[in-house]
């Protein structure tokens, strides 16, 4: 089971008012990080480090003798003063929601071969458009193609029967 | 406003635009509500019929439709659509072998304070 990414929420968003984006790269518990805010709740989330997240993430977590939480949290400090350290870190994870998936799915052979479920495969008129019915691998790239694609389909469709 | 969501939001900023100079176009949208089953007679002016099952709601809404696009997770298609015709038994089984992309990741959320 992979868990590798965090939110740290904040009263406001202290990044932005120090003059930063929120997005930055290495260093700390983060890989990656970038402003996750919406409305009146400002995030900064994450995709922690090796050693800090996923299957590193528990002997990390007994070695240092200090929970994963600190350690954002100091993170957070580091980057952006005293105020950093008032923020809430917050965990969401998929597994176990089953409209998405189960446990084992990413062993499963085919698990990441994308792009080979378009359509109803019996009619023309249901078209399949997430992110995994394009060879992109997920991102936001197979999203976007996937979008185009059946923009085209129903524009094929319906010029049909005009 | 974060990066995911400034997209969602001026997609739908345009969505609306292009909805509203469009009369051909009705915008229905619903956060609570979802696609439960989808009844294709072919290729016609209405050859579709969506029903959505709300969780706020007891009824369920029939959407007549000249096409449907699913945008979502093909494991998600398999297991929660309901099709007629039904998707052939292997590709219903190869579809729900497919995993969610970053269906193993832990996803962050924030919550207000």
């Amino acid at each position: 089971m992979l868990t590798h990414a965090r939110a740290v929420t904040f009263d406001k968003p202290i990044w932005r008012t120090q003059g930063f984006a929120g997005t930055a790269t290495g260093g700390g518990c983060f890989d990656i990080t970038w402003d996750n805010s919406y409305n009146d709740t400002y995030a900064i989330a994450g995709f922690l480090s090796n050693g800090d997240g996923g299957d590193d993430e528990q002997a990390g977590f007994f070695a240092q003798k200090r929970t994963l939480e600190e350690r954002i949290l100091d993170n957070m400090e580091a980057w952006y003063g005293p105020e950093g350290k008032s923020g809430v870190v917050a965990t969401k994870t998929w597994n176990g929601e089953s409209l998405y998936g189960h446990e084992g799915h990413e062993r499963s052979a085919r698990s990441h071969d994308y792009g080979r479920f378009k359509k109803h495969p019996l009619v023309d008129n249901i078209i399949f458009a997430g992110t995994e019915s394009e060879g992109e691998h997920g991102h936001m790239e197979g999203a976007v193609i996937a979008g185009l694609r059946a923009a085209k389909e129903v524009f094929k469709i319906t010029s049909k029967l005009s | 406003m974060g990066g995911s969501h400034a997209l969602i939001s001026n997609l739908l900023r345009d969505i609306n635009i292009l909805a509203a100079a469009d009369p051909r176009v009705t915008l229905t949208m619903s956060a609570n509500a979802a696609c439960s089953s989808l009844a294709s007679s072919g290729a016609a002016s209405t050859a579709l019929t969506a029903t959505t099952s709300s969780t706020s709601s007891e009824t369920n809404e029939q959407i007549a439709a000249t096409a449907a696009i699913l945008a979502m997770p093909t494991y998600a298609i398999a297991n929660a659509v309901a099709f007629e015709p039904a998707l052939p038994a292997s590709t219903k089984s190869q579809m729900l072998q497919t995993s969610t992309w970053m269906y193993g990741m832990g996803k962050a959320t924030g919550e207000p304070h």
